[in-house]
Order: C-alpha cells, then sequence, then structure tokens
C-alpha cells in the first residue's frame, strides 16, 4: 500500500492520464458530438506514433517535425476511414472501424524493413548500423528533467518531465474542443446525432460533416500517438491492440459523452486503475504474481464499463436528457 | 424476435415479453458460440484465451456476406470467406498475397462487403443499413 503514497506513483498516473485523455478527447467529439461509433481509433494513434519512430531512428528528422507529420499522416488515414466507410450506419461503421485498425496493426506487424515487426521500433534499421532505439525522446525530457533538478532536488523525474510537457497540451486541447462544441458547427453536428433527416431536409450535408469530426477526432489520436512516442520511445504492434480503444472509450463514458471537463477526472482515475493494479496485494489478489495481476486492469476496466453502463449511462458528470447511450 | 429486432416498443405493448426475448437470444446465441468453441478446441488440437480475439471480425466477415437474418446465408458466408482468404494466397491473383496478411484479407472483405453489398449475397432487397 505504501506505493500509493509515493509521489512517483501519482506523477506516472498524472502522465498516462494526459496521454490517454486526449486520447478520448477524439473520441469526445466523434461521439458527444457527432455520434459516431469509432471503434478503430488505436488506429491512429499506431499511425502516428510509428511514423514518428521510423523517421526519427531511420531518416534522423527532428522529433518535433516527425511529430507534426505523423498528426498530418494520422488525419489522413481518418479522412481514409471516413471516406471509405462513414456512409454505414453506426453500428455497420464501428465493426468497419475494428477492421481497419486491425489492417493498420496487420501492417505494422508484417512490414518489417519499415517498422521493425513483431520487435517493435528495436529493429527498424537505423543509419548508424546498431539497433533502432531512439534516445530522442530521453533527450527532450531530461532537458526538462536537468532544469527542473535545482528547484526541486530529486523529484525531477522522467515522469514528471513527461507531465509537464502533456497536461499543458491536454489543457489546450480540452478548451479547443470545449471551444469547438459551442460553434454553430457543433450544433449542426449534434442534429446529425440525434436524426440525419433534419439537418438533411435544412440543406446541410450530413456526410460532410461527419467527415470533418471524424478527422478533427483522428487528429487528436495522432496526438496521442506523439506523447505516447514521447513516453515510452519503444513502440511494439501490441501496444495498439484493440483493447487500446476502449480504454479511452471507457474514460469516455466514465465522464459522460457530452462532458469535455469530465475527462480530467475520468482520465486521472483511468490512470489510477492502469497504475494501482500492480500494487493491490491484500488478499486474494495477493495469491497472484505481480505480472498477472497487472492483467486486473484489463478486467477491473471492462468492470467499470459494465458497471456504469447498467447503472449510470450518462457517465459521472452526464447530463441524463442529453443521453444518447440508449 | 424479429419484432422486438425492428421495434421493441411495438413488440411490449402488442403483448411480446421483450425482456424474456432478449434473455432467450442471448442464452441461445451464447450456447451456440460455446459449442463453437468447443469443436475449435477439437480441431485445433490446442486453445487458449484469446483465441476468439481474432475470430471475431472473421466471423462478422461471414455472418455479413452470408445476409444477416439467414441462417444458411451464414454458413455459406463462412465457406465463401475461407475460400478467399485461403484463394488470395495463390499467385495467380495478384502474385498471392503474403500469408501473414490473412486476417487483413477477411477484414478488407468485410468492409468491401458492408459497404458495396451490406445486404449481403442472398439478401433480396437492400435492407436498412
Amino acid at each position: 500500500m505504501e506505493a500509493f503514497i509515493q509521489p512517483g506513483f501519482w506523477i506516472f498516473v498524472l502522465a498516462l492520464a494526459g496521454i490517454y485523455g486526449i486520447f478520448s478527447l477524439g473520441l469526445q467529439i466523434q461521439y458527444g458530438v457527432g455520434g459516431i461509433m469509432n471503434f478503430g481509433h488505436v488506429g491512429m494513434m499506431a499511425v502516428s506514433g510509428y511514423t514518428i519512430a521510423v523517421l526519427v531512428i531511420k531518416y534522423e528528422w527532428n522529433f518535433w517535425w516527425a511529430a507534426l507529420l505523423g498528426v498530418v499522416l494520422a488525419a489522413l488515414l481518418g479522412a481514409l476511414l471516413g471516406l471509405t466507410t462513414l456512409r454505414l450506419s453506426g453500428d455497420y461503421f464501428a465493426i468497419a472501424s475494428i477492421a481497419f485498425a486491425e489492417i493498420v496493426r496487420y501492417w505494422i506487424l508484417n512490414t518489417d524493413t519499415v517498422t521493425g515487426g513483431t520487435q517493435g521500433s528495436l529493429a527498424i534499421p537505423s543509419p548508424n548500423g546498431f539497433g533502432g532505439y531512439t534516445d530522442k525522446p530521453d533527450v527532450i525530457l531530461n532537458w526538462i528533467s536537468e532544469r527542473l533538478y535545482p528547484i526541486i532536488g530529486d523529484e525531477a523525474s522522467r515522469d514528471l518531465s513527461m507531465v509537464l510537457v502533456v497536461w499543458p497540451f491536454f489543457f489546450f486541447f480540452i478548451w479547443i474542443s470545449s471551444r469547438l462544441q459551442k460553434t454553430s458547427w457543433s450544433r449542426v453536428l449534434r442534429a446529425t446525432r440525434e436524426d440525419d433527416d433534419v439537418p438533411r431536409s435544412l440543406g446541410k450535408n450530413v456526410f460532410r460533416f461527419r467527415l470533418q469530426t471524424l478527422i478533427i477526432g483522428s487528429v487528436f489520436g495522432g496526438i496521442a500517438g506523439v506523447f505516447w512516442a514521447l513516453q515510452f520511445a519503444l513502440l511494439a504492434p501490441e501496444d495498439f491492440l484493440r483493447i487500446v480503444t476502449f480504454y479511452g472509450w471507457m474514460i469516455l463514458i466514465l465522464a459522460g459523452a457530452t462532458r469535455v471537463k469530465g475527462l480530467l477526472v475520468a482520465a486521472i482515475f483511468f490512470g489510477f486503475l492502469y497504475g494501482a493494479t500492480r500494487f493491490l496485494e491484500f488478499w486474494p489478489l495477493s495469491l497472484l504474481s505481480s505480472p498477472e495481476r497487472a492483467y486486473l486492469r484489463v478486467f477491473l476496466i471492462g468492470l467499470v464499463i459494465v458497471i456504469l453502463m447498467v447503472k449510470r449511462p450518462q457517465g459521472l458528470f452526464g447530463k441524463r436528457q442529453e443521453m444518447i447511450l440508449e | 424476435m424479429r419484432a422486438y429486432a425492428n421495434n421493441p416498443g411495438l413488440a411490449s405493448v402488442s403483448g411480446i415479453n421483450v425482456d424474456r426475448v432478449v434473455l432467450a437470444t442471448w442464452l441461445i446465441s451464447g450456447a451456440l458460440g460455446s459449442l463453437a468453441g468447443v469443436f475449435q478446441g477439437l480441431v485445433q488440437g490446442q486453445f487458449n484465451n484469446a483465441m476468439g480475439e481474432s475470430l471475431l471480425l472473421s466471423f462478422f466477415a461471414a455472418v455479413v456476406l452470408g445476409t444477416i437474418g439467414d441462417a444458411y446465408g451464414a454458413l455459406a458466408g463462412g465457406l465463401l470467406l475461407g475460400l478467399i482468404t485461403e484463394l488470395s494466397q495463390l499467385s495467380i491473383f495478384f502474385g498471392g498475397v503474403p500469408s501473414n496478411y490473412k486476417p487483413v484479407v477477411a477484414f478488407a472483405t468485410l468492409v468491401l462487403v458492408l459497404l458495396f453489398k451490406p445486404e449481403g449475397i442472398f439478401g433480396y432487397r437492400a435492407r436498412k443499413v
């Protein structure tokens, strides 16, 4: 239990919460405003993360330029997904989007020469010859740590630097997103969520509005991939399994699909669930070994989603009137 | 069951016990699913807890391909999907798809079927999609 009172643990939770918070911001605008059920969101994160890894390792790009291109590619991928499959209605689009994310993952898994295949970004060949582990994220984060060290001493860690990088962005994106949701653009979008025919009869191009939403959401997914690449430095195809999309969905459902600011609390709660399961050492969980207990988080997250859907489908902060989960 | 699928409210007012229909649906599909799991284990001779994960999307593809709501269609769709994924490996089709991409072929088939023939191979009219 003493793990919970150490600041290092909470800093790690905050770093995770920031990354996944930005990730679920994308889902929030897609589902909470546009009513698009996207179960393939993780594909956007995978694409931008891998773009950065390949460009930084193989072509020795600057991290932030690679990040920019990664986000652009994620947006293009969102456009591709939308243009091909967004004409399908709710459930069918959801199935198609899972298939889409899986295609992305299989592509990453099997183009060994570009992405390193099963060995992840470790195996990306670099011009220097040796294994492609990139120290650029470390350089960036350590630069911040070194500046912090004279001020706060030993608490200056890699995770703390990460928190300092990701949270301003998280706040900024929440602000942008909530501003966006007060515009007339998002009012049309909300109308398309409730009933396609009404905005269509008013001369609005429903498909275009949906496509724009999907692309904006994909941009957030891509940005989450940037911070993922910065935090973990090492990417593997197994990091982008379907379950990651549902981590984002858990945060969204917890916050309430229409509540942008709820994401702050929900993301921290998720980070806690994700990080804490290893430290739950009381009986009967003490019967399991530590790596086995790590899998508890998948179980717990599933349980939280089920309980929420049954007891409080509008989320912790949502309004029941605006509930769209039937 | 079909009445419930089309309009739960209407089914409920015409005296159908909606909860029982839902329960029965889940019971039947759960039983069929576990039976399939047993057979899958028998065929492969080994199984693990993540076995279904990789199959779920292929199932969706098979069902959509063989018309949703048509039991024999699911049979034909499954057969057809299996043929598509296996035949795509042959070199006479565009030089053949590498075997690592087998699941991708299944997923791509799913997306293509959803897009161009959402009513499936036996659907006689466009269902609401």
